[in-house]
């Protein structure tokens, strides 16, 4: 018994902690193209339309260390959070789109899994969006929350399917 | 060594490069292997001449790409660097991947950020700035043009082979973030550098070298009229034109229960019981895409976080429901008409007599032009020259340097983020009617309202006008006008107006301009209209477009 809670205990501990790591929005410098440092508003579109991409915001290697939040596929995926979490929280309450396919893209999921682990990140979205603090998150948080979601979910219940983390 | 103006230099110079044995800290090899591919075929070199380098960047920038795509981005009224639309390159992968993930290659300006347009058009158009080609997954490009810009993205995949694919991607490679260019806003835009990587493998000149412009829909066209460049188009529609594709598609009642909640904003109307599964999904869905571009520039104002997580919770409450795919009837730039305009008109006036008057406009449409890969009700039109024939003399008729003019149609039950209708002109005309030699310099500004319903587009404008004869004159215009698709073919666009000088002593003007368009070709159109202002003139005109 006590070996099973033990066993117990620790998953919970693994899996609250799964996501103990670095944030990479506050830690990895995404979400500077969103917004400035106010957080007013995208700092895109002003002047420039057609934009010009510095190499150095979008080389990401992709054989980097999958504990590291800032390279590989952890930060491909935090990075296309952030450019399309609008997208991604629409879809993922529809359970399907263009944007949640390509983020499971990333994470190299089977396609024959996509289908399960849109249903399980949508439940657990479902309970994000319940909550009353949720319209009060900002934009960053908001993307890390997803973030963190769909890390879990991967790690916990999908890790055969994709290449992940 | 001078090979920067030495053609041979800078050939030895890069043999010496790609065959140095030194490879710690980088290697020619890696930087332009374009030139080593070419230069290998070309002396017929064998492989084991060059040094063995590992090119990691190279080789993971350019893994598994199978074919190449030129995506054009309609054009975009409230940037001047977006005017004539834009070019960029995508490099579609071999693997099952999203296409979003795909590679695409942007060529554009270095411009600050806190650059104002009117600096930005006059350094732009002198090649003040300097410019280069960068590269970013197409993900990042969609959020920019379609959800931001609400500008539709025509994707045109190239017919290359795979050795061609190859030679792109690898001179590509030696561009990105190396090479400088000077950036001129007409000639040595984003069309012109796409259209010189392109014509590497495309037998055929994409660019005109005896033109003083470059337009990245001349680009499209010159591709798309070939033998056979170009094997499919995909669309992707901006949220903008998604939101209203999914609203007509609606029926009565989710039409109205849409239109109530973008009125009042009530959750209840969300859960009503009297909907089906199937309806809600498709309300929620409309929903959704009115509040994405309509926020789209402002993801942190209050309102649109509330309405978002109301929606969002509603429809998390449905079970996961297929929602069909739009089929969808945009359509492309490519069937639209050419963008130079050479026209002969017949011209007869009351008080002057008959003449001719020779018209070229060498970019872009107007209103009367057919409203295909255009923004609709709308002039972009830069150095329009009419030279007319009167009693046995030719003069100058009109050249207008600048005339930008967009009625932004307000529709019932449409949100429009540009509420108002505006115009920009500037050059030389005719003053008047009634006197062939009478000419002024002016510029003129006008804004308005108008409103579109099955009928047609009426509209209000208030325009104000400084002259340059005899001293400075200004008046004001108030005018009223409507623009009618009586068919395909014919669109006829009617202008009354009272024009009123503020410092002169001339007295009110009545301005009458009847306009008519015949004909739904993209190589021509013959026009008819009638004008007033201290005389009236008729003209009948065949223009060429190409």
């Amino acid at each position: 018994m006590k070996l099973f809670y033990s066993f117990t205990i620790l998953t919970i501990l693994y899996t609250s902690n799964a996501f103990a790591g670095a944030n990479p929005w506050t830690q990895c410098g995404i979400g500077a193209m969103i917004f400035n440092s106010d957080g007013e508003g995208s700092t895109v579109g002003a002047a420039i339309s057609n934009i010009i991409w510095d190499l150095g915001t979008t080389a990401v290697s992709s054989n980097g260390s999958s504990q590291d939040n800032c390279s590989g596929i952890n930060k491909s995926a935090a990075l296309f959070i952030d450019n399309t979490y609008p997208q991604l929280a629409q879809e993922t309450a529809q359970a399907q789109g263009e944007n949640i396919v390509a983020l499971l893209d990333i994470y190299q999921c089977s396609p024959s899994s996509h289908q399960s682990i849109i249903h399980s990140i949508r439940n657990n979205f479902s309970d994000t969006v319940a909550k009353s603090d949720y319209q009060d998150l900002g934009y960053n948080e908001k993307a890390y929350s997803y973030y963190k979601n769909v890390n879990q979910v991967i790690t916990t219940e999908f890790s055969s399917q994709c290449n992940a983390i | 060594m001078d090979g920067a103006k030495n053609a041979k230099s800078e050939l030895l110079g890069t043999i010496k490069e790609l065959l140095s044995p030194d490879t710690k800290n980088g290697h020619a090899i890696c930087d332009f292997p374009a030139r080593k591919n070419w230069l290998q075929n070309q002396l017929d070199m064998p492989n084991n001449v060059f040094p063995v380098v590992e090119c990691k960047d190279y080789e993971i920038w350019r893994n598994n790409v199978r074919s190449i795509s030129l995506v054009f981005a309609d054009g975009y009224l409230e940037n001047p660097a977006s005017l004539y639309g834009h070019l960029l390159l995508k490099f579609n992968s071999e693997s099952q991947q999203s296409f979003l993930l795909d590679k695409s290659v942007n060529f554009g300006a270095k411009v600050p950020d806190d650059e104002n347009p009117l600096r930005y058009i006059l350094k732009g158009i002198s090649g003040l700035y300097s410019s280069k080609f960068s590269t970013a997954e197409f993900y990042k490009n969609t959020r920019i043009y379609k959800e931001l810009e609400q500008r539709d993205l025509w994707e045109y995949k190239l017919n290359l082979t795979e050795q061609e694919v190859s030679i792109v991607q690898d001179h590509t490679w030696e561009l990105l973030n190396k090479a400088d260019f000077d950036y001129f806003f007409f000639k040595e835009n984003c069309a012109y550098r796409i259209a010189e990587l392109l014509e590497i493998v495309i037998d055929k000149p994409l660019n005109n070298k005896s033109l003083p412009w470059a337009l990245p829909i001349d680009i499209v066209n010159r591709l798309h009229d070939g033998n056979g460049f170009l094997t499919s188009l995909k669309y992707h529609p901006s949220r903008e034109t998604l939101f209203l594709e999914k609203y007509k598609l609606l029926n009565n009642s989710q039409k109205i229960i849409v239109d109530d909640f973008i009125e009042v904003q009530d959750v209840l109307l969300l859960n009503s019981e009297n909907l089906s599964n199937g309806d809600k999904s498709k309300i929620y869905d409309t929903l959704f895409s009115y509040y994405s571009f309509l926020y789209a520039k402002n993801l942190e104002d209050l309102k649109y976080k509330s309405i978002n997580r109301s929606i969002l919770k509603a429809q998390l409450k449905l079970p996961e429901i297929k929602i069909p795919k739009i089929q969808h009837k945009k359509i492309p730039p490519h069937i639209g008409q050419k963008t130079t305009l050479s026209q002969f008109r017949l011209v007869h006036n009351k008080k002057i007599g008959d003449g001719i008057v020779l018209r070229v406009r060498p970019v872009y449409y107007d209103k009367l032009s057919l409203g295909v890969g255009r923004l609709p009700y709308s002039t972009v039109s830069m150095f329009d020259l009419n030279v007319a024939y009167f009693n046995r003399r030719f003069r100058l008729h009109s050249l207008d340097l600048v005339n930008i003019e967009t009625l932004n149609p307000n529709r019932k039950h449409i949100p429009n983020l540009h509420p108002y209708a505006w115009k920009v002109r500037l050059g030389v005309e005719q003053m008047h009617n009634n006197c062939f030699p009478c000419k002024t310099i002016f510029s003129e500004m006008g804004v308005g309202k108008s409103y579109l319903n099955s009928m047609g587009l009426f509209y209000f404008m208030i325009e104000g006008r400084v002259e340059s004869n005899t001293g400075s004159q200004f008046s004001v215009t108030p005018k009223f006008g409507s623009i009618i698709k009586l068919s395909s073919a014919w669109v006829s666009i009617l202008d009354i107006g009272n024009k009123h000088y503020l410092n002169a002593n001339d007295k009110d003007i009545m301005v009458f301009q009847w306009n008519n368009r015949f004909g739904y070709s993209r190589d021509w159109d013959i026009q008819f209209s009638v004008s007033s202002e201290k005389a009236i003139e008729s003209r009948l005109s065949v223009g060429l477009y190409w």
